[in-house]
C-alpha cells in the first residue's frame, strides 16, 4: 500500500466537493462518511476530514470484482489514530464494523497493525456511490497475503461503513 | 513393483481431487448467492413498505433513496462477475438477466422523484417491487439448492477419494511391511551365513595356530636336542684334554727326570697314568654308547642270550680296562635264554655297573643278580655307594641328566637315558631304587618272548 501524493489528495478533495451532488441530498454541509464510537464518545468524519487524512493506495483482488482493483483512501489506523486510537490504545481491543444496512461485523483490533486494511474511498478512481459499494469499503491486501484468500476473512470487507465502535 | 506403482497413482490421483474439490469449497459462490438474493429480498421489501407508507403519510423521500441504494449496491453485486458466473453455471442466465431487466426499470422509475408520483403510481410501484422481492426469493430457492446438490456432489467425491486414498495408503503399507518382513528375513538369513562362516574361519585359525605351536615345539625341542648335543661334545672333549695332559705331563716328566724320581714317586705317578688312562676309556665307552643311538634306531640284530656268560664277559672286558673291583653274578642254573641285540645289552649291563662303580666307594661291594619271573628275566645290579638325591630321581633317565651330588664325579650323562631306550627296545624296561648315602639298586627286565618293539 503507498502513500500518494498530494495531487491525488487535491482531487480526491474536489470530487469530494463534487460528491455532494447526491440526488437526493439537498443539505448545504456534506454528508457525514464515517462515525467512530466508543465509551469515551464520538467522533465523526465529513468528506473533508477524510481527505485531509494522510491517504494510502491498494491494489488488489477481491472476492466481488474481476481483476485486480485500485482501491484509494485512508489506512484504517490512520483513520483511527485520528480519532484518537494510537496503536497501544488499541491494544487487545475489537472493532464492530456497521454498514449502512445495519449489517455488522466485529474484527480484532489488530487487523490494522497485521494487514493494515484501507478504508477506500475510490476504486479505480471514481469514488465509490452508495448504490453500489461506497462510500466507503473496508478492503484488506488479499493479493499480499495468501491468508486473506479465504472466505472467512472476507466477511471482513465491510462496504457501506458507516460505523465503528471500539469496543 | 507394479503393484506399488499403481498404488502411488491411486494415491496421487485421490490427493489432486482431494485438491480440487478443497479449493471449489474455498471459492464457494454459491454461498454468497443465496446470502446475496435474501438481502435483495429483504432490500426490495423494505422499498416496497416504504413506498406505501410514503402513501400513506407522505414521508420522508430520503429514506426511499437510501434504501434504493442498499437494494442497487445487492443487485448490482450479483449483475457483476465473479458472481454473475453462478447464473451461467446453473443455466439460470436467462432468468436472472429478466430478473435484472425489471429491477433496472423499477430503479429509474422511482429515482425520478417518487413524491411527484400519484399515489396510485406509487402503489403500483411498491406492488412491482414486491413481485421483484419474490422473483429475488425464488431465485434465492432455487441457488439454495443448486448449491446443496453441488455440495452434495462434492461430498460424494471428497468421501470417494478419501476412501481411495485410504485403500491405497493401507495397501501401500501392507506392501511396504511385507517387504520390510522379506528384507529383515534376508538379513537375518544373511548374518547366519556370516556367523558360520566366521565359525568355519575361527576353526580354521584353531588349527593353524595349533599346528604352529606344535612346530613351534618341534623346532624348540630340536634346537634343545642340538644345544645339549653341542655341550655334550663340549664336555666331553675338555675332558678328554685333562686326563691326555696329565698322562702327557708324567710322561715328559719322566722322560727328562727319571733317575731323580724315587720308585715310591714313580709308583705314583704310574697310578695317576692309569687312572688318566681309565678315564679316556671311560669317555670313549660313553661316545661309543652315544654313537651307538645309530644302531638302536636301525637294530635287528636278535639272538638268544645266555645273560649269565654275557654278563661275566662284560665283567672280564671291564676288569681289563682297569675296573679292579670284583663283582660277583648271581644266577640259578636253569635261567632261561633271553632273545635279544647281544651288543646293545652288553652296553646296559657295562653302563648299570660302571655307574654303581663309579658312585660308591672303592671298598664297598657291587653285585649282579639274576632271576627270571612271569615270563620275563630280571638283572638287578646293587651298590652301596651315595645314592640318588630325591629331587633328582625323577630325572635320572633323562640324556645328559647328572645328578646334584654327582657333578664333580666324571660322566656324561647318556648311559641310563640309552639303556632305558634300549631296554624299551626289546620290550623291557629299566628301574631303580636308591636312598641318599646308603646305596641304589637298578633292575633291568627283558622279556623271554620275543617281541619286537619298533623303535
Amino acid at each position: 500500500m503507498n502513500t500518494i501524493s498530494a495531487f491525488s489528495r487535491r482531487r480526491l478533495l474536489i470530487l469530494a466537493a463534487a460528491g455532494l451532488a447526491v440526488p437526493s441530498a439537498t443539505q448545504a454541509r456534506s454528508p457525514l462518511l464515517l462515525r467512530v464510537q466508543s465509551s469515551q464518545g464520538e467522533t465523526r468524519f465529513r468528506e473533508e476530514d477524510f481527505a485531509a487524512l494522510p491517504q494510502s493506495q491498494l491494489r488488489t483482488h477481491t472476492a466481488w470484482t474481476e481483476g485486480a482493483r485500485l482501491f484509494e483512501g485512508v489506512a484504517l489506523k490512520d483513520l483511527l489514530a485520528a480519532a484518537g486510537f494510537d496503536e497501544a490504545a488499541l491494544a487487545g481491543r475489537r472493532l464492530r464494523l456497521r454498514a449502512l444496512n445495519e449489517y455488522e461485523v466485529e474484527i480484532a483490533a489488530e487487523d490494522c497493525a497485521i494487514f493494515n486494511p484501507l478504508l477506500a474511498r475510490s476504486m479505480d478512481g471514481s469514488p465509490m456511490l452508495r448504490s453500489d459499494k461506497g462510500p466507503l469499503w473496508l478492503v484488506y491486501p488479499r493479493d499480499d497475503n495468501p491468508v486473506l484468500q479465504d472466505l472467512r476473512y472476507d466477511h471482513r470487507w465491510a462496504w457501506q461503513l458507516a460505523v465503528i465502535i471500539v469496543v | 513393483m507394479g503393484s506399488v506403482a499403481s498404488f502411488l497413482v491411486l494415491m496421487v490421483l485421490s490427493f489432486s481431487e482431494l485438491r480440487t474439490i478443497a479449493r471449489q469449497i474455498s471459492d464457494n459462490t454459491g454461498e454468497n448467492m443465496v446470502w446475496m438474493f435474501s438481502q435483495v429480498t429483504r432490500e426490495a421489501l423494505t422499498v416496497s413498505l416504504l413506498l406505501e407508507r410514503g402513501t400513506r403519510t407522505d414521508g420522508n423521500w430520503d429514506d426511499l433513496s437510501f434504501r434504493l441504494d442498499m437494494l442497487e449496491s445487492r443487485v448490482r453485486v450479483i449483475s457483476e462477475e465473479p458472481l454473475r458466473d453462478f447464473f451461467r453455471r446453473h443455466n439460470r442466465e436467462a432468468e436472472f438477466d429478466a430478473f435484472y431487466a425489471s429491477f433496472a426499470r423499477l430503479a429509474i422509475a422511482l429515482r425520478v422523484a417518487p413524491e411527484e408520483l400519484p399515489a396510485a403510481g406509487r402503489q403500483t410501484l411498491a406492488r412491482e417491487m414486491e413481485r421483484l422481492a419474490s422473483a429475488s426469493s425464488t431465485l434465492a430457492n432455487a441457488s439454495m439448492l443448486e448449491e446443496r446438490d453441488l455440495l452434495g456432489r462434492q461430498y460424494d467425491t471428497m468421501r470417494t477419494a478419501s476412501e481411495r486414498l485410504l485403500a491405497s495408503s493401507l495397501a501401500g503399507m501392507a506392501l511396504g511391511l511385507a517387504l520390510g518382513a522379506w528384507l529383515l528375513r534376508s538379513l537375518v538369513r544373511q548374518r547366519r551365513v556370516t556367523e558360520q562362516l566366521q565359525q568355519h574361519q575361527e576353526g580354521l585359525e584353531r588349527i593353524v595356530a595349533e599346528r604352529t605351536s606344535a612346530l613351534h615345539e618341534a623346532l624348540a625341542t630340536e634346537r634343545h636336542a642340538k644345544e645339549i648335543y653341542r655341550s655334550f661334545i663340549t664336555t666331553v672333549s675338555h675332558q678328554f684334554r685333562t686326563p691326555l695332559s696329565v698322562i702327557n705331563m708324567i710322561g715328559q716328566r719322566l722322560k727328562r727326570r727319571a733317575h731323580q724320581f724315587t720308585p715310591a714317586q714313580v709308583r705314583q705317578k704310574a697310578e695317576s697314568v692309569t687312572m688318566a688312562t681309565s678315564r679316556l676309556l671311560e669317555l670313549l665307552s660313553s661316545v661309543s654308547r652315544a654313537a651307538l643311538i645309530d644302531r638302536v634306531e636301525i637294530s635287528d640284530q636278535r639272538e638268544a642270550i645266555d645273560m649269565k656268560v654275557l654278563c661275566e664277559t662284560v665283567i672280564r672286558d671291564m676288569r681289563r680296562l682297569g675296573y679292579a673291583r670284583p663283582i660277583p653274578v648271581e644266577a640259578p642254573d636253569d635261567l632261561p635264554p633271553c632273545p635279544g641285540d647281544p651288543v646293545l645289552i652288553a652296553q646296559v649291563i657295562e653302563n648299570l655297573l660302571s655307574n654303581a662303580m663309579k658312585y660308591s666307594d672303592p671298598a664297598s661291594p657291587v653285585t649282579l643278580q639274576l632271576r627270571s619271573e612271569g615270563g620275563a628275566l630280571y638283572g638287578a645290579v646293587t651298590d652301596q655307594g651315595i645314592g640318588i638325591p630325591e629331587e633328582d630321581q625323577p630325572r635320572i633317565f633323562e640324556r645328559f641328566h647328572r645328578a646334584s651330588n654327582a657333578v664333580n664325579l666324571f660322566g656324561s650323562g647318556v648311559g641310563l637315558n640309552l639303556s632305558r631306550t634300549v631296554l624299551a627296545l626289546h620290550g623291557g624296561d629299566l628301574s631303580f631304587t636308591s636312598v641318599l648315602g646308603e646305596g641304589s639298586v637298578f633292575t633291568f627286565r627283558l622279556p623271554l618272548e620275543s617281541r619286537h618293539v619298533a623303535p
